[in-house]
This record gives C-alpha cells, sequence and structure tokens, in this order.
C-alpha cells in the first residue's frame, strides 16, 4: 500500500486516502480564510476547490480498490460541483466561498465514509455529509430552500441519534467499534447488539434516502438549488452506499433481510409515487429515492459468482451519478422555485438550448435505465446480484420497478427534442463545462461498462 | 460484403445525421436508401451460400451471465431483415408525401431512421443483452413516433400507454437476461443451456413469452396498439402492423426450440394467441375509428401467429409474420391515403362510397381484405393454410375449431371496414377525398411493391421452399421437419375461406350498413378507465408527503422501529442456513449448571420443555409431571 511518510513521526505513513483528506480539509480551510477577500468573485474560490479536488483524484490514482474509486468519484463530483458554483442560486451572492467550503466538507464526509472501518469514522462521515448538505441546501434563494434545509436539519438530527444509539448498543455488545467486529455481534446474536446494528444502519439509510428515511433528503432535493442538489445527492449515495455494503457484509445475516425489504418497498413506492409528480425537480428527488432502493437491494445481496457487493454498489453509484449530476447540471441556473413539467413545452418559461437539452434527454434516458446508457448496466449489475441472493420474486420486483420509470422520465422527450433544436440559452460557462465533462463521461461509461465495473473492483 | 450484414442496423444512422442538421431540404428524400441498403444487403446474403454470420466480443459486460457482445445473422434474421427492409422503404417513400406538410418532418424521418437502426438490433441481436438494447430501442421509437404529435395531448397519452406496457416486456426480458447460468445467453444455444437455469427452462420461457406479449400486443398487454394509431399513419403501418409488433412473434420463433421443452408454457402461448385473435377480432367490429379497427385486426391476426408457435409450427407463424407484413402495411397505407386526403378524419360514420374518388386506395385496400380473410391464390391464404394445418395436425381439436370462428370474425371486421369505407352512401367526409383525389400519385406509387408481395410471396415459397428451408436450419424442429406449402388450398382452408367470404359479404357488410357502422358496443372498455382508475394509486402514495415535520418524524420513527424488529426477527430465520455451522441444537443438559434452571422453574414448566428435548419425551403415556425424571448427567 503507498503512503505519505510523516516527518515528524519517523517510520509512520499516511495512507494516500487519509493525505487526500487532509488536502480538502486545507482547501477548505483555505477558502474560509480567504472568503472576505475573495467573496465577490466566483472564479476564485472554484478555482481553489478545483484544484485540491484534482488533487485528491490524483492522489487517488495511486490508491488501489475501492479507496481509488471513492476519491476519484469524490473529486471528480468536486469537480462538477465548483463548476456549477458560478451559476449557484444562492440567497447571498457573496456567500459563494462559504458554498465552495461547505461543497469541500462534503466531499470530505463521502471520502471518509467510503474509507471508514471504524464506526466512529462512519458516524463522523454521515455528520460531515448531512450538515453540510442542509446548510448548502439553506444557502439557496427564496424561503422554500430554508423550509427544506431545516426539515433536512431535523430529520438528521433524529436519525443521526438513531446511528449513535446504535453505535454504543454495539459497543456495549462487542467491546469495540471496528466494522469487521460486527460479524461477531452476528455471530453471538444478543439482542442489543443485532438492535444497535440495525439501528446503526438505519442511520447510514438516511444518506442514501431510502423509505422510511427518506423524507428530508426528498424535500431538500426538491426545494435546493439545482446546482447544489446534484452534488449532495451523489456524494451522500456514494458515502452511504459504500459504507452500508461494508456494514452489512461485516454484520452478516442480521441486516440482509431488512435491506432487502427496504429496498424492493423503497422501489415501488417511490415508481408509483412518481407518477403523480408534475414537478421535474421533485421528479428526480423521486428518483433519487428508486435508485437508493436498487442501492439498498445491491447492499442486501452480497456476493455472487460475478462480484462482490460493494463493487456492485459502487458501479450502481457511479452510473447513477454520473446521471444524476448531469441531470441537475443541466437544470443549473433554474432557481429553487417550482419546476413544472409544462415549463419546458416550447415557448415555456424554461429554454434550455440545444447542449442542454440534449443533456437532459441523455441523463433522463441513464435514469430510466435505456440501453446503452450506464443506469441500463448498472441496473443488469444489481438485478444480476438480486438473483443470485434472492431469486424470481425479489428480481421480479425490482425489475419491474426498474422499467416502469421510463413512462415518466420520458415524458419531457418530445419537449426536450424541440428544445434542442432551438439556439436560445441562458447557461453560464462552467455550467455548460460541467455538462461538457458529464455527457463525456456517460458516453464512455455506456460504450464501456467494463471499465467502471473493474475500476470499482480491486 | 455478407460480413456487414450483421452491422447493418448501422446503416440508417448516417441519414439520422442528415435529418437532424436538416439534410437534405426536402424532408426524406434520402432516408429511404437506408432501409433500401438493408433489403439490399439480406437479399445478396439470401441469394448467396447462406452462411450464418456472427460477430463476437468477450467480455464486454463482466458482470453478466453471458459477458459478450454478439450479433448473428442466419436465415431467419436474413428473412426479418429483408422483410423490415422492404416494408421500411415503402413506408419511407410514402411518408415523403404523407409528411409533405408537416413543419417538422425532419425530425420525423430522423425518429424513423432511429426505429429501423433499433429493429435490425433487434433482429441480428445474438444474445440476450443486445435483444434488449433492441427490444427498448424499438419501444422508444415507437413511443416517439406515437407521440410525434404530442402538443394535441392524446397521442402523448399513447405513447405513454405503449411506453408502459412494453416496459413490462423489457423487465421480463432483463430477469431472462439475469437468469441464465454463467456463461450462456446466446440465442441460437438456449434450448441446451437455459435448461440449467436455477429458475430452470419454464422461468426463463415464461419470461420470453411475456416480452412477446408485451411487443406483439398480446393478452392482457393488448391494450397499447389501439391506443398507438395516434401516430401519424405511415408509423401505423411500419411499426404497429409490420415489424415492430411482429418482433415478439420473431422472438418465439427464434427461441422455439426452447419453448418445445416447456409443454406448460406452449400452452400459454396457445390460449393467449387464440384468445386476442377472437377478441382482438370482435373488439375490432365496434371501432369507429378505422384506423383503430384495423389495428385490433393487426392484434388479431398476430394471435393466429402465436397459436402456430404454441402448437410447435414455428415456421407457419413465420410465413404468416412475412405475408402478413406485406398485405397489412399495404391496407394501413391506403388507410393512410383515405385519412390524407379527408383532413385527417378517421370516423368510419363520415366515410363511405369512397371507391369512386380513390380507386388507387380502393384496389390496395381490397387485395389486402382479401389476403386478410385468406382468399385462395393471394398469400395470406398460403400462410393461414399452413397455419390451420399446424393446429390441425399438433394442436387440440378445439384449438382449429376456435381458428375456424376466428376466421369468420375476420371475415367480418375485413368486410365492415371495406364496405363501410368504400360502398354505401358517402359521408361528410368522403366530398373531400373527392376534391384531393387527382394528385395522389405519391401515395399510390409506394404500395405497388407491397402490393406485389401481397400476391406473389405464397407462389414464390411453394415454388421455392426457400423460407421453410431457412427456417428449419435456423431453429430445427422435429415436428414441422416435411412443412411445405402448395399451391392448392387444402379443404381446412377453403373451409375457412369459405366461413371468412360469408363474414365478409354477408356479416360485414351488414354492420357496414347500419347507421353508426357497426356493433353498438361502447368501444374501450377497458383500457381507458382502467388507466385512468390507476392514477388514484399515486397520487396516494404520494400524498404522504405532505410537508409537514410532524409527520415526516413520526413515520421515520415507526419505519425505524419495523427495521429494528426485523433484525430481531432475522437470526431465528437466517442462522440455520450459514454455511459452516450446524442449525441452532436442541438444549442438551451435559452439566449440573444447565439443569438448575430447569429444576428451579419446577415441576410445573416441565411438560413444555419435554417434546422438544431429544431425552425428556416419554415412549409411552402422558407426561408424569410429578415425578421428574433425573437428566443424564445430573447430579441426582
Amino acid at each position: 500500500m503507498n503512503g505519505v511518510p510523516l516527518p515528524w513521526l519517523p517510520g509512520t505513513m499516511m495512507s494516500l486516502t487519509h493525505a487526500a483528506e487532509v488536502v480538502l480539509v486545507v482547501g477548505c480551510l483555505l477558502v474560509l480564510g480567504l472568503a472576505p477577500r475573495i467573496d465577490r468573485s466566483r472564479v476564485i474560490p472554484a478555482g481553489i476547490g478545483i484544484g485540491v479536488a484534482v488533487a485528491a483524484i490524483l492522489l487517488g490514482m495511486q490508491e488501489a480498490g475501492l479507496a481509488r474509486l471513492g476519491l476519484v468519484a469524490t473529486g471528480g463530483v468536486l469537480v462538477i460541483g465548483m463548476l456549477l458554483l458560478s451559476s449557484a442560486e444562492l440567497f447571498e451572492r457573496r456567500q459563494t466561498p462559504e458554498a465552495a467550503a461547505l461543497l469541500l466538507v462534503g466531499g470530505i464526509g463521502a471520502v471518509v465514509l467510503v474509507d471508514g472501518k471504524n464506526l466512529l469514522e462512519l458516524a463522523l462521515g454521515v455528520e460531515m455529509l448531512s450538515l453540510s448538505g442542509a446548510a448548502l441546501v439553506s444557502l439557496g434563494q427564496g424561503q422554500r430552500p430554508l423550509e427544506a434545509g431545516f426539515k433536512y436539519f431535523v430529520l438528521t438530527a433524529v436519525t443521526f441519534a438513531t446511528l449513535l444509539f446504535g453505535m454504543s448498543l454495539c459497543f456495549l455488545a462487542t467491546g469495540s467499534l471496528d466494522v469487521p467486529a460486527l460479524g461477531a455481534v452476528a455471530a453471538g446474536m444478543r439482542p442489543f447488539a443485532v438492535v444497535g446494528v440495525g439501528l446503526f444502519a438505519v442511520g447510514l439509510c438516511f444518506k442514501l434516502a431510502v423509505v422510511p428515511v427518506h423524507f428530508g433528503a426528498l424535500d431538500a432535493y426538491t426545494a435546493g438549488p439545482s446546482s447544489f442538489v446534484g452534488f449532495i445527492m451523489v456524494v451522500s449515495k456514494l458515502g452511504a452506499a459504500i459504507a452500508l455494503a461494508r456494514v452489512v457484509s461485516g454484520a452478516g445475516e442480521v441486516l440482509t433481510v431488512p435491506m432487502l425489504g427496504i429496498g424492493l418497498v423503497t422501489i415501488s413506492f417511490a415508481v408509483v409515487a412518481s407518477f403523480a409528480q408534475t414537478d421535474l425537480r421533485r421528479l428526480l428527488a423521486y428518483s433519487a429515492v428508486a435508485h437508493a432502493g436498487f442501492l439498498a437491494l445491491g447492499v442486501a445481496s452480497g456476493s455472487s459468482a460475478l462480484g462482490g457487493s460493494t463493487q456492485t454498489v459502487a458501479f450502481y453509484v457511479v452510473g447513477y451519478g454520473a446521471a444524476a449530476l448531469l441531470a441537475f447540471a443541466c437544470l443549473a441556473g433554474t432557481g429553487t422555485g417550482a419546476l413544472p413539467l409544462s415549463a419546458f413545452k416550447p415557448g415555456g418559461s424554461v429554454q434550455l438550448g440545444p447542449a442542454r437539452a440534449i443533456g437532459l434527454i441523455v441523463a433522463l434516458l441513464s435514469l430510466a435505465g435505456v440501453p446503452p446508457f450506464p443506469g441500463f448496466w448498472t441496473k443488469l449489475a444489481i438485478l444480476q446480484a438480486a438473483w443470485s441472493s434472492w431469486g424470481a420474486a425479489a428480481t421480479s420486483i425490482a425489475a419491474v420497478g426498474g422499467v416502469l420509470g421510463i413512462v415518466y422520465y420520458l415524458r419531457l422527450l418530445p419537449d426536450l427534442f424541440a428544445q434542442a433544436s432551438e439556439t436560445r440559452s441562458q447557461s453560464t460557462f462552467g455550467a455548460l463545462t460541467a455538462t461538457g465533462l458529464l455527457l463525456f463521461a456517460v458516453i464512455v461509461l455506456s460504450c464501456a461498462p467494463g471499465l467502471a465495473w473493474a475500476l470499482a473492483g480491486r | 460484403m455478407t460480413t456487414l450484414l450483421p452491422w447493418c442496423f448501422l446503416f440508417p444512422l448516417p441519414f439520422l445525421v442528415l435529418n437532424v442538421f436538416g439534410f437534405p431540404k426536402k424532408p426524406g428524400a434520402a432516408s429511404f436508401v437506408g432501409p433500401l441498403a438493408i433489403l439490399a444487403a439480406a437479399l445478396v446474403w439470401l441469394l448467396g451460400d447462406r452462411q450464418t454470420v456472427s460477430v463476437v466480443h468477450e467480455g464486454w459486460i463482466p458482470f453478466l451471465p453471458d459477458s459478450a457482445f454478439r450479433l448473428s445473422v442466419d436465415g431467419l434474421a436474413a428473412v426479418m431483415l429483408a422483410v423490415v427492409g422492404g416494408v421500411a422503404s415503402c413506408v419511407f417513400v410514402y411518408a415523403i408525401a404523407y409528411m409533405k406538410e408537416d413543419e417538422r418532418a425532419h425530425r420525423f424521418f430522423a425518429f424513423l431512421d432511429f426505429f429501423v437502426a433499433a429493429m435490425c438490433l433487434l433482429v441480428v441481436a445474438g444474445n440476450l443483452t443486445v435483444l434488449l438494447a433492441g427490444w427498448t430501442a424499438v419501444g422508444i421509437a415507437s413511443f416517439l413516433l406515437i407521440s410525434f404529435w404530442w402538443q394535441r395531448g392524446e397521442p402523448l397519452q399513447a405513447g405513454f400507454l405503449a411506453l408502459g406496457a412494453n416496459a413490462i416486456g423489457d423487465a421480463a426480458l432483463l430477469v431472462a437476461a439475469v437468469a441464465m447460468p454463467v456463461g450462456a445467453g446466446a440465442l441460437d444455444s438456449l434450448a441446451t443451456t437455459a435448461p440449467h437455469a436455477t429458475g430452470g427452462a419454464t422461468l426463463i420461457a415464461l419470461c420470453l413469452v411475456i416480452a412477446a406479449c408485451a411487443k406483439s400486443a398480446q393478452g392482457p398487454l393488448w391494450f397499447w396498439l389501439p391506443a398507438a394509431m395516434a401516430g401519424p399513419t405511415p408509423v401505423s403501418a411500419l411499426i404497429h402492423a409490420a415489424t415492430m409488433v411482429a418482433a415478439g412473434v420473431y422472438l418465439l420463433v427464434r427461441v422455439s426450440p426452447l419453448l418445445a421443452l416447456t409443454p406448460e408454457i406452449m400452452t400459454v402461448v396457445v390460449v393467449t394467441g387464440l384468445s386476442t385473435a377472437l377478441l382482438g377480432g370482435l373488439a375490432s367490429l365496434w371501432q369507429t375509428n378505422f384506423k383503430r379497427g384495423i389495428a385490433y385486426s393487426t392484434a388479431s391476426q398476430l394471435g393466429w401467429m402465436f397459436v402456430a408457435v404454441g402448437v410447435g409450427a414455428p415456421f407457419a407463424a413465420f410465413f404468416h409474420l412475412v405475408t402478413h407484413a406485406a398485405f397489412k402495411a399495404m391496407l394501413f397505407l391506403s388507410a393512410g391515403t383515405i385519412i390524407h386526403a379527408a383532413h385527417h378524419e378517421e370516423d368510419i360514420r363520415k366515410m363511405g362510397g369512397l371507391r369512386k374518388h380513390l380507386k388507387g386506395a380502393h384496389a390496395f385496400f381490397l387485395i389486402g381484405s382479401l389476403c386478410l380473410i385468406g382468399t385462395p391464390f393471394l398469400s395470406g391464404s398460403f400462410s393461414k393454410d399452413a397455419i390451420l394445418e399446424a393446429a390441425q395436425h399438433h394442436g387440440a381439436p378445439w384449438v382449429s375449431w376456435a381458428l375456424m370462428v376466428g376466421a369468420l370474425v375476420t371475415g367480418a371486421y375485413a368486410g365492415r371496414l371495406y364496405f363501410g369505407l368504400f360502398h354505401g352512401v358517402e359521408g361528410s367526409a368522403s366530398k373531400h377525398a373527392h376534391e384531393h383525389a387527382g394528385h395522389l400519385g405519391g401515395f399510390d406509387l409506394p404500395l405497388i411493391p407491397l402490393a406485389v408481395g401481397a400476391v406473389v410471396l405464397g407462389y414464390f415459397e411453394a415454388g421455392t421452399h426457400l423460407l421453410s428451408t431457412l427456417v428449419g436450419k435456423s431453429v430445427l424442429h422435429a415436428a414441422e421437419a416435411g412443412a411445405e406449402v402448395h399451391i392448392m388450398p387444402t379443404a381446412l382452408g377453403l373451409g375457412a375461406f369459405a366461413l371468412g367470404a360469408a363474414g365478409f359479404v354477408v356479416v360485414g357488410r351488414w354492420l357496414a350498413q347500419r347507421p353508426e357502422k357497426g356493433l353498438p358496443v361502447p368501444g374501450g372498455l377497458l383500457a381507458g378507465t382502467l388507466v385512468s382508475e390507476l392514477k388514484v394509486l399515486p397520487q396516494g402514495v404520494a400524498a404522504i408527503h405532505s410537508g409537514r415535520v410532524g409527520r415526516y418524524l413520526l413515520i421515520t420513527m415507526l419505519g425505524v422501529a419495523v427495521v429494528g424488529g426485523l433484525t430481531l426477527r432475522t437470526p431465528s430465520a437466517a442462522l440455520p442456513q450459514r454455511a459452516g455451522e450446524a442449525p441452532p441444537r436442541p438444549k442438551k443438559e451435559r452439566g449440573a449448571k444447565d439443569i438448575a434452571p430447569r429444576i428451579r422453574e419446577g415441576v410445573k414448566k416441565q411438560p413444555r420443555i419435554r417434546p422438544t428435548s431429544p431425552f425428556g419425551a416419554p415412549v409411552d403415556g402422558p407426561p408424569r409431571p410429578q415425578k421428574p425424571r433425573p437428566e443424564p448427567g445430573a447430579q441426582p
């Protein structure tokens, strides 16, 4: 394993992941420290952010396995988030540096979650993600983001309390906070410890946004600034899904059945409710919940002959994340108010222009799981895992839930095709760059799904 | 040259790009070259040495049982490609005239190009993954084209209906793709690999049949096809009559060796096909929209093909698919001529007496209708005879009887449409048609190849036996080894024709002469209301999200409690299945430490524990609670 030697402690090495965390923290402090001087600029905070994010990616490339994926993916999401900062719908424009710092805090949270091998570390990651998410949502224009941010915060507090309670029960039972020690919990089957693991998992599930702990996320994703929502959604899922996969595989059978139930209920619930939605942002929020259901299913499904559960889950997050980020990058700058589907009609209030309309088409097709877009490959990977662990019934429910979404995802398609042939557009350079980068990523993932699969593996 | 054939799905793409950028100026002026090239390539293959061409790239999708990208062209695929290319060429030329006045005609042709590409991918797919890609893509193309005039509202709803129904089929295919045993998935070897799957051959066969039903509008998934008529008529002719809806039959023919292993699934296919053939035909009788009437006729004819597959006669099914593609596309396109001439009027009650004004359309419609009822010496009768014969030889007797009834119904709906449109009193819309009668050459020209096909395809097959040889080579089928088509109709075929002709002239004409020109039963009984009622469910579920934090908190805490409870319940169920660990043993009381609580519990509780203890249960007689038996190893 690679590492960075610590000059003041001879003989000790710091892992590259920790080095990347340090770099991100330094970047975060730098932005905050300079805030009074650079608060008129949108470029400098974003530039610092992109710099440290790229550094994290470079450090991550030296790592192997999940650590590499975690750093590269988080760094990539951070770059996109910083690019979108230029069109962020902030309540106060001068809060750009704070927003950049909060993005970095969220990124650090995700890295900690992906890397964490200790319940305390995981709790720290969850808290960093939650608080930065709640704050980022509240920074948006108008009353809606404030309300949504507050709800998110309250529900975070409750689920975090659950998580802490679960963690202390685990500690009570095993005398250890290491994730691998959870296996002892499963073997011992002491009720306290079992409930403890369950509660801890529920706390992590909140970041995943699965039923029944999806409420906060649903409202936050609906009302938050489009420029940030994609970021919050993706880093939360990235961190939580991989951490959850690790916890569940550590704890053994105690958690698989509940996670399977959560996954199937979430998929059915979100798909059914999505049919009633008339607002695009709300629809994408429900889509986040439905995809979280798939992630929960992947977490529950353990290893199959073709790959481990963490690999499947990480692969799914990458595919979903690229598409979801692309959707929100295309919507960046559309404010924080309602975004009814009817606004996309020709002559409606939202005119995306050709590049972003095509980006949104691709994103929606991928979210719907249409071949050959990444959403299709990742869905197949999860279904494959579900098939080998749970058999026909669970797979069928998930498959039907996975394909019915096509009806509401494609509702906008004719309107977007009409928009793609028009030339008007109101977009910033940063948002267009982000759209281009993500389109490129989605196309690469579509043509070579094996690439991301290998990246997610060892 | 023939090695290019598996890549023929790329042929329409250059024209798609041209259309996107608005070239050539006249919409669609170049697009027909794509399908024509596909037709040419397929014909070159058919005239050559007919070697199966395959493309395999291993390791493309490492997380699936079949990790390869496979394309494959055999006889079955080549004929299907020829059908797709041939019908599409005619429809493309027809659409140049039909869409002349539409301002977004370039986009229309781009969508059509996309559809042809997707359809060819579906045909040349060598494994389930690639098939799934084509399968979903044709569904999306169909949605885009049905809802091409989306701003009117109704076409968009129809498009959603089609998407939803097709999605069920996609889900079934997804399950089939992941349910394969590792290393299997190639379509031509399913019969040998699928039985090794965890769920067995039955599950995979069932999945494929569900997928086929969704695409071909069979059984409970019929409802989207009539609604799909909201799209432009060339689309109805190409996608919803000749090619895409036939994809279900094509798939079943291709996997018929697998189906032959599962008799119960074969029965499902027969019952589904028969019920759709009869009910679809009957439903056609009360459609005031004559395009929907033809759509129900398509569903009904596809039902005939399903029956043929179900009785173990894939050749008969595929032969009917080919002839049906020609004459049904022709029927639809001549209906399109009427619609165009009558200013987009599709109500049969406003038509009538059109044979004087639209002579070309009349001739084509008549040929198509005669093919439909199985008139001897037209191609429709050859393929229908093949199905009837197969049903008589291999199916249960009731299948043949039901098909005879089906022939009568076919005659009735064909006759109602023909007489209702072209004979009788002129309706209000007929007057418009009169004004347009002069300049419809662009409409009639592309129908000539289809008409030729509808007449000669049967003779071609009777003379060369090309199709039966090719199908036999692709899907070896014992039951049908010697299937041949003869020019002289069989007695069975003549009987069916007699019934069909009676239905055509007597029932159909009588219906056409009624004031409402059909059965007075309200149409759209189920589909419309059911779907609108279903909207309540999503609204109810979404209503949980009231925005009130209190409620959110309550549900969250309840959920946490449920999950906590689930974790507590799980161990007892899950533990015994853990690998390498014996199931929890019944308590063995070895030492005094273990037995002590038992003794303390006293006499009263003893009987309840006894039966579960391997040592405790008395061999005979009731338990003797008053005298606790000393446990082995216990200190007295």
